[in-house]
């Protein structure tokens, strides 16, 4: 099912101030940053703090994040009467859509019910950034998973596919392009 | 020919910049490029500084670190980029030419905005201030005035910003935030110099 209409909704509130370089998309403050810098702070984290914990404090800063800002435009904003109609894959959908235009990369549904589910990417934004530089900057092969960004992404979507409150869904990511597999994939249960 | 900042915002703006509607990549000027929020670039760094209780400067620096890297990595790329030929390249023949350039792209990426600098490149040091830093909102917000400087992301980029003008490699100059609006202070101010060597102390 094509997603145009809530993506075109999503990039008309597209705004940038260019007396205060402050720019905005969907009603929340944004800024682009490069897979340099990402993956630089997500490696200097996992260093630092070990990969649990690192891995931890980045996947519920981006689901507290990420669900904040997709409810405030999907629920509370210009997206809600085109979001409420929608079935919970539709959802699903429509906010991978949204994320496409974040650069966060394509995320297909493997399954999905209100349990939990399983999803794909072959383009998640911190794996491509991870392998584009890991053979530049030396970099040894990972001892995990790298998207813990998309994990929070994802449980924060799927909280609002279903209605329910923040932390209402757990995401691991059951193996990843930056350890040698084909794809990320991704596993949503309910927490 | 003068940097004109209204000219390279508008080229790069124009340029439509998402996520390709197939992949959800977004390459431009030699990098991938995603949409960040700001509340996320904020808190992660903030809870991961606050994990670290008795070693703030540690984990401050490893945040510093990162940011210069990104400096060096992302704006050295995209001196190189077609982009940067075709748009920036021929408003740019000194130093500063190339610093106000450097200004100019970094006031499109939803940072905050350089509002003046002075170069000494004689003595090698740079002084930059920044308004509406993206740390502020966020941190006044949440956690109301702070005591020290916060901006970590804006530090590394103005020494990295003096690793690209000279030429040098990653981490020659280092710099301090010595000013800076989570504090209450009207504008962050970034003072900048030359590491010294260990011949230099001799």
């Amino acid at each position: 099912m094509s997603h145009d209409n809530i993506v075109k909704a999503y990039l008309d509130t597209l705004g940038f101030d260019p007396n205060k370089s402050v720019l905005t998309i969907g009603g929340s403050n944004v800024a682009f940053h490069c897979d340099k810098f990402n993956t630089r702070i997500l490696k200097n984290i996992e260093d630092v703090m070990g990969y649990e914990e690192g891995s931890a404090l980045l996947k519920g800063w981006a689901m507290k994040t990420s669900f904040r800002e997709l409810r405030k435009f999907l629920v509370d904003g210009p997206g809600a009467g085109i979001f409420s109609a929608l079935d919970p894959r539709g959802r699903m959908e429509a906010q991978f859509e949204m994320f496409k235009v974040l650069a966060y990369g394509a995320v297909e549904i493997d399954s999905l019910s209100e349990l939990g589910g399983t999803f794909r990417s072959r383009t998640s934004y911190l794996a491509e950034g991870w392998l584009e530089n890991k053979s530049a900057w030396g970099w040894e092969l990972r001892r995990g998973p790298a998207c813990h960004d998309m994990c929070g992404h994802i449980a924060a979507a799927m909280c609002l596919a279903y209605g329910k409150p923040e932390g209402s869904y757990k995401v691991s990511e059951s193996s990843c392009r930056t350890v040698g597999s084909e794809d990320c994939v991704f596993e949503a249960e309910g927490a | 020919m003068a940097v004109d900042e209204k000219v390279i915002q508008n080229g790069i703006l124009g340029m439509g910049l998402r996520g390709d509607p197939k992949t959800g990549i977004l390459r431009g000027f030699g990098v991938i490029l995603a949409i960040n929020s700001v509340d996320y670039l904020v808190e992660r760094e903030l809870d991961f500084i606050r994990a670290f209780p008795e070693a703030e400067r540690m984990a401050e620096n490893a945040l510093v670190d990162a940011a210069q890297w990104c400096a060096n990595a992302t704006f050295g790329g995209m001196m190189k980029s077609p982009e940067w030929a075709g748009l920036i390249a021929p408003m740019v023949s000194s130093k500063r030419d190339t610093i106000e350039a450097l200004h100019a792209v970094q006031n499109t990426l939803g940072w905050g905005r350089v509002i003046g600098y002075e170069l000494d490149e004689k003595n090698t040091t740079y002084t930059m201030r920044v308004q509406h830093s993206y740390y502020i909102e966020p941190y006044l917000g949440r956690h109301g005035r702070s005591e020290r400087p916060r901006c970590y992301m804006w530090l590394g980029v103005a020494a990295g910003n003096m690793d690209l003008v000279f030429g040098t490699k990653v981490h020659s100059f280092e710099g301090q935030e010595v000013k800076c609006e989570t504090m209450g202070d009207n504008v962050c101010e970034f003072r900048v110099k030359q590491k010294r060597s260990l011949f230099d102390l001799m």
